[in-house]
């Protein structure tokens, strides 16, 4: 995470994601969260990054860990239009990690603290497991739908995009390949764990683990994910491995072996309540789409934070109206007045924030003497290469609906014929 | 057991170092040759426009320099007709703000419009101007040019150019606007010339920096914005709270006589490079094959089809439209406001269908692939 907030840096994303947007998506419950100045931007980020480093070298654990979730969380709050699975993951890994006693050994605590733990509680070793676990296997549910394994969308339009990938482009581009990754893909999510947890297979299961993300990486814009799961699986691996390894390359593993000892490291006792809900919140919450009627894809209720990742090709273009009910006509909004291009691509196909905007806007324009705005959007949405059609009801005034949990019903069904060329 | 992982693991490491690596392209026969459409595209449509287009400002150039220095009724007319075969020109590269254009700005100093009349008058009295502070924003290019030449009759033009108020600055003016049009085109044509066409065609990928992120990016929004909004949307009123049209929104709103023939050519314009037509009208490998070669599809029909038939669409509309535009836009506003209808359906073809099938992004952050 060290490395992955200095990417984040160096290719002036701090800057343009959360210095320069005027405006923020906020997640609901989460509207009273302040927005730091530019400067405490920085100092919060410049926190994750020590802090990461703090966690990976072992030095005062217990505060680093905690000083890294709430400075990363806090970002990842900041703005919707930055969600990113990956992040929601760390921010989950992070969060058990508090509880975890993860610097009691092969650290620079372990040799101020002059004690090196040889054992672990049990449950503290599985949590880790358990957590990748969950993210493989609800992101293998994910994938059964019928876009995925009967359609081989959206492999089918993204792998023929790479026929001049070296050796196996032309094999990207025949259509039998999308199918079989399709289903590969979505076998591989659903089992891997517990390959990787069944001591026999767990050298080739970590041999497919590396290739599947490598794979992705080289043919998916997905940053530092493949590599923080790659290193996140080693988990699974038995501690005499992990002893192993690190007594070779670890310089501070020769200082603290000196200071071995056989018991167990006493654990907060709180942590059993805390980490048995979070679990249990865990395994709820990406079943989530299910209280919804909608199709979870096109209206995407229910979407986040339940490891659909890389899951489909949606695209939109949403243009904003201003009505001033004392005139006769409509503004039509320049996003770009208002929003980063980031965010604008992400708005375009996402409803919540859609109507998040809508309220902006009328704020915006009541600011400039229209006391009763109204705001309606044209967005116009294509999901997995189907033509592009409306998302929501292009004439709803939307600054009169409610930000809530509730169902949007002014979201059309995905199965709507608003295709363009009948529009006029 | 052992053998199967270090075959594994072999394997993987064989990916491994293929990842993120830049892809050579040896393209078979049968699948679509992207290096080859952005060489064409390089080669055959994009220098020969910029080419044609220093062609019509050098020519601009000399006749204005035949103007200034004896400033005839018939002179005048040659500067005119070689503003407006500058113009036409201009509609050809207008789509291009990328790679060198965007590097000097070629659109703002070449068509911002409506013009700054009076920071133009307020140029010429004072005689001190630099066109690239801010406020001689619309000063310049083109549009400056449509005022100056005309906003009169010829016979009230040509005498202000001799022997009205500030003649000479006038002309030193005129003089000056010329030759920022040949400066800017100039620098970009060299630049296209001794080295970027090279980087732009071995930019094959679909990310952003890429040369196909690069022109579609810029394509759409200059469609969107140049010709949608500024050509149609604006002066017709469509997209206003009042609804009032705005006459004087148009371009070549002095010249008033060619409003159509600019909106067209953009048109045209765009479905060439579109369709992958070179200078001399002849066809080549373009995004409309590219889309029929991924299987693009628009609900059951192929996405290339539906968006040539919006083209259609557009140029059918522009047919009812009618010079001067300014007048138009005012009586007959409907008509007007539905030329900008059709045009807007387009973009939404190439913003939402075409860059989603072709994968290119807009932005460089991760993704999560929603």
């Amino acid at each position: 995470m060290f490395l992955a907030t200095i990417r984040f840096a160096a290719h002036g994303w701090i800057e343009e994601m959360y210095v320069e947007p005027q405006f923020f998506f906020s997640y609901f419950g989460f509207e009273w969260l302040p927005r730091p100045s530019e400067f405490w931007t920085y100092v919060l980020f410049a926190l994750t990054a020590i802090s990461a480093l703090m966690v990976c070298l072992g030095f005062r654990y217990r505060l680093a860990i905690v000083v890294f979730f709430l400075s990363f969380t806090y970002v990842e709050l900041l703005d919707k239009a930055n969600y990113l699975n990956h992040y929601y993951f760390i921010s989950v890994v992070a969060f058990a990690m508090i509880f975890l006693p993860a610097a009691e050994n092969f650290s620079l605590d372990s040799r101020r603290k002059k004690v090196a733990y040889e054992k672990a509680p049990r449950w503290a070793v599985l949590m880790p497991m358990v957590l990748v676990g969950i993210v493989y296997v609800f992101a293998g549910l994910a994938k059964v739908n019928t876009d995925w394994l009967f359609e081989a969308n959206p492999l089918t339009i993204w792998l023929p995009q790479h026929v001049d990938f070296p050796l196996i482009g032309q094999l990207l581009a025949w259509k039998p390949t999308a199918y079989i990754m399709a289903w590969g893909g979505a076998i591989y999510d659903l089992t891997i764990v517990f390959f990787l947890a069944y001591k026999p297979t767990r050298r080739v299961a970590f041999a497919a683990v590396v290739v599947f993300h490598v794979l992705t990486c080289a043919l998916f814009p997905i940053g530092m994910f493949p590599f923080i799961m790659i290193g996140l699986t080693t988990v699974f691996f038995s501690a005499h491995l992990h002893r192993r390894w690190l007594g070779r390359v670890y310089f501070v593993a020769r200082d603290t072996a000196r200071f071995r000892s056989e018991e167990i490291p006493r654990v907060s006792r709180i942590a059993p309540w805390i980490l048995v809900p979070f679990l249990i919140l865990q395994l709820l919450l990406p079943f989530r789409s299910a209280l919804y009627s909608s199709d979870v894809h096109w209206a995407e209720e229910g979407y986040r934070f339940s490891w659909r990742v890389m899951l489909m090709e949606k695209a939109g273009h949403a243009i904003f109206f201003v009505k001033d009910a004392e005139q006769p006509g409509e503004l039509e909004v320049d996003l770009g007045d208002h929003l980063t291009a980031n965010q604008i691509k992400q708005l375009s196909t996402q409803p919540d924030m859609i109507l998040e905007f809508a309220h902006h806007l009328e704020k915006v324009y009541q600011a400039r003497a229209i006391p009763n705005p109204e705001v309606r959007a044209e967005v116009w949405v294509t999901l997995n290469g189907e033509g592009s059609k409306l998302l929501i009801d292009p004439q709803l005034d939307l600054t009169k609906v409610e930000v809530s949990f509730a169902q949007k019903d002014w979201v059309l069904p995905r199965s709507n014929q608003s295709w363009l060329t009948d529009a006029k | 057991m052992k053998l199967r992982t270090k075959i594994a693991l072999a394997s993987g490491l064989a990916v491994a170092l293929m990842c993120c690596h830049e892809p050579d392209s040896e393209p078979e026969q049968d699948t679509f040759d992207r290096e080859g459409m952005l060489t064409h595209y390089a080669d055959n449509i994009i220098v020969p426009r910029y080419v044609n287009f220093e062609n019509a400002v050098n020519g601009l150039n000399w006749q204005t320099e035949a103007f200034i220095a004896d400033p005839t009724e018939s002179n005048l007319a040659a500067v005119k007709a070689a503003w407006k075969a500058s113009v036409l020109s201009w509609q050809r590269c207008a789509m291009f703000e990328f790679g060198p254009a965007a590097n000097i700005l070629l659109q703002t100093s070449t068509n911002v419009y409506p013009a700054d009349t009076q920071q133009v008058e307020a140029n010429i009295m004072s005689g001190i101007y630099d066109f690239d502070s801010v406020e001689n924003l619309a000063a310049k290019g083109l549009p400056a040019l449509d005022y100056l030449l005309f906003k009169d009759t010829p016979e009230s033009t040509v005498a202000a150019f001799n022997a009205g108020e500030d003649a000479q600055q006038r002309l030193d003016y005129l003089g000056a606007v010329v030759n920022l049009l040949q400066t800017q085109i100039d620098q970009v044509n060299e630049a296209w010339h001794n080295g970027y066409r090279d980087e732009f065609i071995s930019s094959t990928g679909t990310s952003v920096g890429s040369s196909l992120g690069l022109l579609l990016n810029a394509m759409n929004q200059s469609f969107e914005t140049n010709t949608r909004m500024q050509k149609l949307g604006l002066p017709s009123g469509a997209a206003t709270f009042s609804m009032t049209p705005l006459p004087g929104h148009v371009e070549a709103y002095f010249e008033g006589q060619s409003n159509v023939s600019f909106i067209e050519a953009s048109m045209i314009g765009f479905e060439d490079l579109y369709l992958g037509n070179t200078e001399s009208g002849q066809a080549g490998i373009s995004l409309g094959e590219y889309l029929t070669s991924l299987q693009a599809t628009h609900n059951n029909s192929m996405l290339h089809s539906v968006i040539q038939s919006q083209f259609d669409d557009v140029f059918t509309s522009v047919e009812l439209l009618d010079d001067p535009l300014s007048a138009f836009v005012e009586t007959d506003q409907q008509t007007a406001i539905s030329v900008y209808v059709e045009m807007q359906q387009l973009v939404v073809l190439w913003k939402v269908d075409m860059m989603s099938a072709l994968g290119v992004l807009i932005t460089y952050q991760d993704n999560d692939g929603d």
